[in-house]
This record gives C-alpha cells, sequence and structure tokens, in this order.
C-alpha cells in the first residue's frame, strides 16, 4: 500500500523523484532484491529491471556490462528483518570505479537513477509508454517529438507531457467505435459505477483474479500486458459471470407489466447499465431480443416470468457484451 | 506416415462395399488447393499426412463447393480418432536444471554447488548411466525415465542466451528469437496449419489467461481451467437459450477496430468452448484418474486436461504449467517440493493417458525458459542461467539421455552452462514427426538438424 501511495503521490511530479522514491520502497527493495545486495555479491535483479522496464526499454542503449556494472553503484542497501527497517550500509557499499553507460566515476545508488534518466534513449521511451497507455496507435513522430521536448526541458516533469497527449487532436482521431479492451479492474469498476454499485463483497477479488487481474498481484515486475493479452475464453466467462452476479434479485419476477413495449425495455435497461456506449449490432440484437422473447408469452404464469427475465437478459448484454468489454 | 496409409486400404474397402454411396474426391477438387493453403487451411502434404483418405460421402452433399470438401477433410484430420497430440509442460520462473538430473561424475559439479549441491548419496540412479541422478524428489519420473518413456535433453537454449525472463519465455512461445513480427505462439501457427476454424478446443490451455505460445491468426483456442465449470448463468433465467442466440449472434458482427473485433471473436470461442464441453460439465462425479493426482495446481491442471482429452474433442496442442522455479534464494527445500510435484504429477498424468487409452497418441514437453547460474549464490540461490533442461515424457518418446551435456569446465562468457541443443531443433523434430506440418510452416527460421526424440509405435 505504501508503494501505492507513493506512485500516485508523484505520479504526475517528477519523474526524477519518483525513481529516487521508488528505489528506496521497500516493496521494490525486497521484491527485486536490492536490499541486501553487497559489494560483496551484487544483485543485478533491479539493475536489470530499472534499465528494462522502468527507464530505457528492452535492449534500448544499454548492455549487458552496463547491468553488473549499474548493480555494484547500487551495492550497500540493507533491511533488518527483526525491527523491519530498510537502511543504507556505506561499507558494504561497493566504492570502486564503475563504467555505466558510457560514462566513468565512483558512482552510488542516486548516481544510476541520473545516468538512466539523462540518457538519450530514456525520454523516448517513457513518452512512448505514456502515449500508449491512452492510445492503441503509435505515437505520430510529431507529437513524440513534441513530447519529448517538454520533458526534457521541464527537467522530466510528467504533468507537461500528459497536458500535451490529452490535447492532441490524434488522441481522439476515429473515435466513434472504442479502441481498447478494458483490463478486468476498468471493467468492474466501471459496472459497478455505472450501476451505481458499491462494493459490499470480497468475491471481487477472486473475480478479478480469473479475468486476468488480481488488484496488487501484477504477474510479474513488469505489470499486466494489455489489450488482446485480456481475453481468453476463460477470462470472458468470467467477464459475463461477474456482470450476471450484479443482477440477482434486481427485478424481482411479476414486477414488470405486460403493456410494456420492446422500445420501453430496451430504453430502461439501458438507463440502468448506465447509457453506455452500443454499437449498431447490440441495438439491431436487442431490440430483435425484446420483441420476440415475449412473444406469445400471454399466459399469467409467462408474463409473471418472462417479462422480468427479458430485461433481466438486456441488462446482462449491455454490463456483459462484447461492446462493455471495449472503451 | 504408415497410420495415412492403413487409413487409404480402410477407406478403399469402405468404398468397394459401398460403392454407391462414397466416391473419392474430384479431381478438380484439388484444383482450389492452391487457393485453400493460401487462406491457411492445410497443404496436400499434411492432408495425406493426416490420414484422410481423401474419400467423402457424395450423396447428402451434392452441392458441396471445393472449399467445403477441403474444409471437411480438414476438420476430420484434426479431429480424427488416432491423431497425435501435444503437451507443453511450462516450468516458470526458469528451472534448475543442474538440481533436476545432476552431473554426478562432473568433479566441478560440487565446487560450485558448495551451498546447495545435491549430495550424491541421496540422487536417484538412472538406469542406463552413471553420469548423472535424479533429485531425490523425482521417484515418479525416475519410474518413468526407467520405463524408458522420458527423452533428456540436459542443455537446451539458444545462442547468446538472454537471461530476462520475459525475453526468454517470449522467444521460447513464439519460437522466433529476437523480436516477432507479431503477437503469435508456435503452437498457434501450428494449428493455423493443421487446425480447423471452428474448434477451440483443438488447442487447450488450461488456466485463465490465454498462454502466449497459443496465439495464431486464424486458429481459435480455448483457455479452460476446468470443464465441470464453464457455464453460463443468468441469475433467475431459467434457460441458457433466453440467451446465447443473441451472445452468438453479437459476436458474429463485424467491427471497424481491432481491439471490439477481437472481444467479438474470442465470445465467440467462449460461447463455441462451452458448447463443445456440454457432456463434461454434466458429468456429476468423473471417475478418479488409476492414481491420484498431488492436490496441487499442476495435478489438478493435468486432471482436467486428462477428462478433456479423453472426451476426445480433437484436441492437437494443450498448454500447462507450474510456477515458482525462480528459486534465487533459499531454494533447496522450495525446489525439492516443486521436483516432488512434477515428478508425481507425471507419474500420475502416464497412468491416466494409459486408462483411457491415450499413452500412444500424448507426448508432454517438459522446459523452461532457461537453465540456472552453475555457481550459487550467497543467499543458498541460484541466478539466471542459460542452457536448460527439457524433457519428453510419453510411450513414444525415446527414452534416455538424447543430447550432449556440455559439461562444467567451461562455461560460456557468462558463466552459463554451454548450450548444446537449440529449441528450435526441439520443435521442428516435434512438428515434422510427431504433428505432422513442415516446420517451415511455422519457424520462420527452423533450423537444419532434427534430434531423435521419438521411437515408432
Amino acid at each position: 500500500m505504501r508503494q501505492q501511495r507513493t506512485l500516485r503521490r508523484y505520479a504526475l511530479g517528477n519523474f526524477r523523484t519518483l525513481s529516487r522514491a521508488m528505489m528506496r520502497d521497500g516493496a521494490m527493495q525486497i521484491w527485486l532484491d536490492l536490499a541486501g545486495s553487497s559489494d560483496e555479491a551484487p544483485n543485478e535483479n533491479f539493475a536489470r529491471e530499472f534499465f528494462e522496464l522502468f527507464t530505457l526499454g528492452a535492449n534500448n542503449g544499454y548492455t549487458e556490462k552496463d547491468i553488473r556494472e549499474a548493480a555494484r553503484a547500487l551495492t550497500g542497501f540493507t533491511f533488518d528483518y527483526d525491527t523491519k527497517r530498510f537502511g543504507f550500509d556505506p561499507k558494504r557499499h561497493d566504492g570502486g570505479t564503475k563504467h555505466i553507460l558510457g560514462q566513468r566515476g565512483r558512482f552510488g545508488p542516486l548516481d544510476v537513477v541520473d545516468l538512466a534518466l539523462d540518457n538519450r534513449h530514456h525520454a523516448p521511451f517513457l513518452c512512448t509508454q505514456l502515449w500508449g497507455y491512452f492510445s492503441p496507435r503509435t505515437c505520430p513522430p510529431r507529437l513524440l517529438r513534441r513530447l519529448v521536448t517538454a520533458y526534457t526541458q521541464s527537467g522530466h516533469e510528467i504533468a507537461p507531457v500528459l497536458q500535451l497527449i490529452l490535447t492532441d487532436a490524434a488522441l481522439y482521431k476515429d473515435l466513434e467505435e472504442p479502441d481498447m479492451i478494458k483490463p478486468p479492474v476498468v471493467y468492474v469498476a466501471g459496472m459497478l459505477r455505472q450501476t451505481g454499485t458499491y462494493i459490499t463483497t470480497d468475491d471481487w477479488v477472486w473475480m478479478l483474479d480469473q479475468m486476468g487481474q488480481r488488484p496488487f498481484y501484477p504477474p510479474n515486475v513488469s505489470g499486466w500486458e494489455q489489450n488482446e493479452a485480456w481475453l481468453s475464453t476463460s477470462s470472458l466467462r468470467m467477464r459475463f459471470q461477474a456482470a450476471a452476479s450484479l443482477l440477482r434479485d434486481a427485478i424481482k419476477d411479476g414486477e414488470v407489466p405486460q403493456k410494456r413495449t420492446p422500445e420501453e425495455a430496451v430504453e430502461r435497461s439501458l438507463v440502468f447499465a448506465g447509457q453506455p456506449w452500443t454499437s449498431k449490432a447490440t441495438g439491431s440484437a436487442l431490440a430483435s431480443y425484446s420483441r420476440l422473447s415475449v412473444a406469445g408469452r400471454d399466459e399469467n404464469w409467462e408474463v409473471k416470468h418472462y417479462w422480468p427475465e427479458r430485461e433481466r437478459v438486456l441488462r446482462q448484454v449491455l454490463l456483459a457484451g462484447p461492446d462493455a468489454q471495449v472503451c | 506416415m504408415p497410420r495415412g496409409c492403413s487409413d487409404w486400404h480402410g477407406a478403399r474397402a469402405v468404398l468397394r462395399r459401398d460403392a454407391g454411396r462414397l466416391v473419392p474426391i474430384p479431381k478438380r477438387a484439388l484444383d482450389g488447393l492452391a487457393a485453400f493453403e493460401r487462406q491457411g487451411g492445410l497443404s496436400r502434404r499434411d492432408l495425406l499426412a493426416g490420414g484422410v483418405g481423401l474419400l467423402v460421402a457424395a450423396n447428402g452433399i451434392p452441392g458441396l463447393s471445393t472449399q467445403g470438401v477441403l474444409e471437411a477433410a480438414a476438420a476430420q484430420a484434426a479431429g480424427a480418432p488416432d491423431a497425435t497430440i501435444l503437451v507443453s509442460l511450462y516450468l516458470d520462473g526458469g528451472n534448475d536444471g543442474l538440481n533436476t538430473l545432476v552431473p554426478l561424475a562432473d568433479p566441478r559439479y560440487a565446487q560450485l554447488r558448495s551451498r546447495i549441491g545435491i549430495d550424491p548419496a541421496t540422487a536417484l540412479p538412472l538406469v542406463d548411466t552413471t553420469s548423472f541422478g535424479w533429485h531425490p524428489s523425482l521417484a515418479g519420473l525416475r519410474e518413468l525415465y526407467d520405463a524408458g518413456k522420458v527423452a533428456v535433453l540436459p542443455s537446451v537454449d539458444y545462442s547468446h542466451p538472454d537471461q530476462s525472463h520475459f525475453n526468454s519465455g517470449g522467444y521460447w512461445r513464439s519460437g522466433i528469437v529476437g523480436p516477432a513480427p507479431d503477437r503469435t505462439g508456435w503452437l498457434g501457427r501450428t494449428l493455423d496449419a493443421i487446425g480447423t476454424h471452428d474448434n477451440p478446443l483443438q488447442g487447450i490451455h488450461v488456466g485463465w489467461g490465454q498462454d502466449p505460445s497459443l496465439n495464431g491468426r486464424r486458429a481459435p483456442v480455448a483457455t479452460v481451467s476446468s470443464p465441470s465449470d464453464f457455464g453460463f448463468y443468468i441469475p433467475d433465467v431459467w434457460e441458457e437459450k433466453a440467451f446465447l442466440p443473441t451472445y452468438r449472434r453479437l459476436s458474429r458482427a463485424r467491427a471497424k477496430h481491432p481491439a471490439l473485433a477481437a472481444v467479438r471473436s474470442m465470445y465467440g470461442n467462449t460461447i463455441e468452448t462451452h458448447d463443445r464441453l456440454a457432456p463434461l460439465a454434466k458429468e456429476d462425479k468423473p471417475a478418479p484418474p488409476p492414481l491420484p493426482y498431488p492436490d496441487s495446481n499442476l495435478g489438478k491442471s493435468l486432471g482436467n486436461l486428462g477428462r478433456m482429452l479423453g472426451a476426445g474433442f480433437g484436441t492437437r496442442v494443450a498448454v500447462v504449467s507450474s510456477g515458482g522455479f525462480d528459486t534465487h534464494d533459499a531454494q533447496a527445500q522450495a525446489h525439492a517440493d516443486l521436483l516432488q510435484d512434477l515428478g508425481d504429477s507425471l507419474r500420475a498424468w502416464q497412468a491416466d493417458l494409459d486408462a483411457r487409452g491415450l499413452s500412444e497418441r500424448v507426448l508432454t514437453m517438459v522446459w523452461s525458459e532457461f537453465g540456472r547460474r552453475p555457481e550459487d549464490n550467497d543467499s543458498a540461490g541460484t541466478d539466471h542461467g542459460a542452457g536448460g533442461l527439457l524433457l519428453l515424457v510419453g510411450n513414444r518418446a525415446n527414452g534416455g539421455i538424447r543430447s550432449e551435456f556440455p559439461g562444467l569446465a567451461q562455461l560460456d562468457p557468462d558463466d552459463n552452462l554451454v548450450t548444446t541443443t537449440d529449441f528450435r531443433s526441439v520443435y521442428a523434430t516435434l512438428l515434422e514427426q510427431w504433428l505432422g506440418v513442415e516446420a517451415a510452416r511455422v519457424l520462420p527460421r527452423a533450423p537444419g538438424g532434427r534430434l531423435p526424440l521419438l521411437r515408432a509405435a
């Protein structure tokens, strides 16, 4: 949780500050074996991921030798299992000369951050990552140049880059159909919000897990893979069942009058689901379902059950159908 | 392949008996073959290898198009009751091959593994060599090895191996070393070549997220954790047929953007998977396997896969995995537990396949993204290495040590085990000699050599 707070605090701030804070973050220190890495046995784990995932990108401007040298510069962090305190012990730090990213010096941990951030491969990497969070398309080169300039001239501020991305016309081009697949957390949070539901059960945790995204448990240090990687027959079935679980007892048998027209039934379901975007295909499928599902079901017991059932299904399709999976 | 021949004979016998009802595929049907291949269908070679016999029932389908004939043939080939099946069992995190198959005869082993080395006195002997011993937890695997059902490749990787989990694992899954042109995996492309366009269960990942090695361009695949738990329910909606037709209709609609198109197509696969799994979903109490599986994720996955293979869904490839092999510290106990689970699971798996009459048709490839560093570390663990251990398990596996162990006297520039076998030559061998598809159709840079991994039935 502390790591979450750190990320939230600096997310719109300075990337150098964020990187330094993350290096000292307890979860990071443990997970990537920074705590305990000493001059006698430097651990490469953090150095490798810091270059590969967080600042430069895989095989982008650094070598295995850079990783080993950076690992030396990052030695000296400690963790006391009894007191649960993190620290830095200069005696366990390798004070010798290192060669990192073409520079030579008696570098320490903070220098590794600076060397990576001042490397010419860093700014384009980070700006491309930020753009990719908002759009599945390649960032237009013209915009990327502006992003890189804004980022470097502001001294690694994140907010100006986001401002440029969010106000650029390229982001809003071609938007009549959603073009990204919702991550499970976005899907579930959106569904709860659209239907005005509160979280009243921890069942969401295992349901999200089976959709492929257990909160705070990324599959590995690079996080979750996005878009099409969310899709499998298993995860989609779970998305369907998650929506179904929201519909329990929502409409009782006998609650829907027989005079309600197919159009009214669809309209009411759209209101329930928070007026989501729907494709033409969904519109016409719902219209014909709404008409045919109750056709000829005029007996009293049939009206009592099938007319509410129609609206249960309409709601389900709006919450869980293909359209609901994209944004 | 002899199988194709015998099928052809059988088919001709039927033809003679039932001359009025069965005719060979008309010659002109083959004219459309090239076009069909371009669309991703079977090649002529695959058709013959698959033992289709090139026959169709003529009455009842008088107006069937050339393509229809070939698709029917393709479906028949993929679903043929004697089709071979490859199971990929992934040890997630980089298994320590040197403590799995211990090089007892290598004098450097005890020096390099001074902290967590396996005591030669406790290692389990191999029936045919004293050079190696199995980890003491591997009694289950040893039994299979002694029965000649395990082909062992001690150092499989690729040249200049990458020590990143993401990169190496990605290369193994895509079958391409270096940046891949798309998201497809080698098993997905295999199904593109030999599979059908409508049966997701031809490729099964037992789990939750689709395994990237199964990503294909066209061929649908299924991800199923348990076949007993793949239903669709809406509270107080009495029957699936109230809503599934609407979902089927939506899954077939066209979409402008790839995201919605992908969702719709996967929805279609999901419902198709559900429909095909129906016979298993109805089973109240599945028959217990002859040997109980360990109560672990791997044991459960193999148990569930056994049920699906036993039901004859036309499966050709499947993926299961076992996690926790990234043993950077305190390795001894953790690794012993993992290997115990692996050996016991594999023994139960082979017994299950035997009981289902599948053991001649199923081959299981056990692999990991890399081996671990020969020298153990200060945390009583091992760091990422190269040259991993690969096992092929099954009645048709060519039991024994089947490629060279490089020894520990000379290591690579990163102090790792020297690689003696490229994983792509393992793939190429399995593609051609087990799954019946030309390696070059699946692996863009297929290596030339083939390995002695299989033996005749």
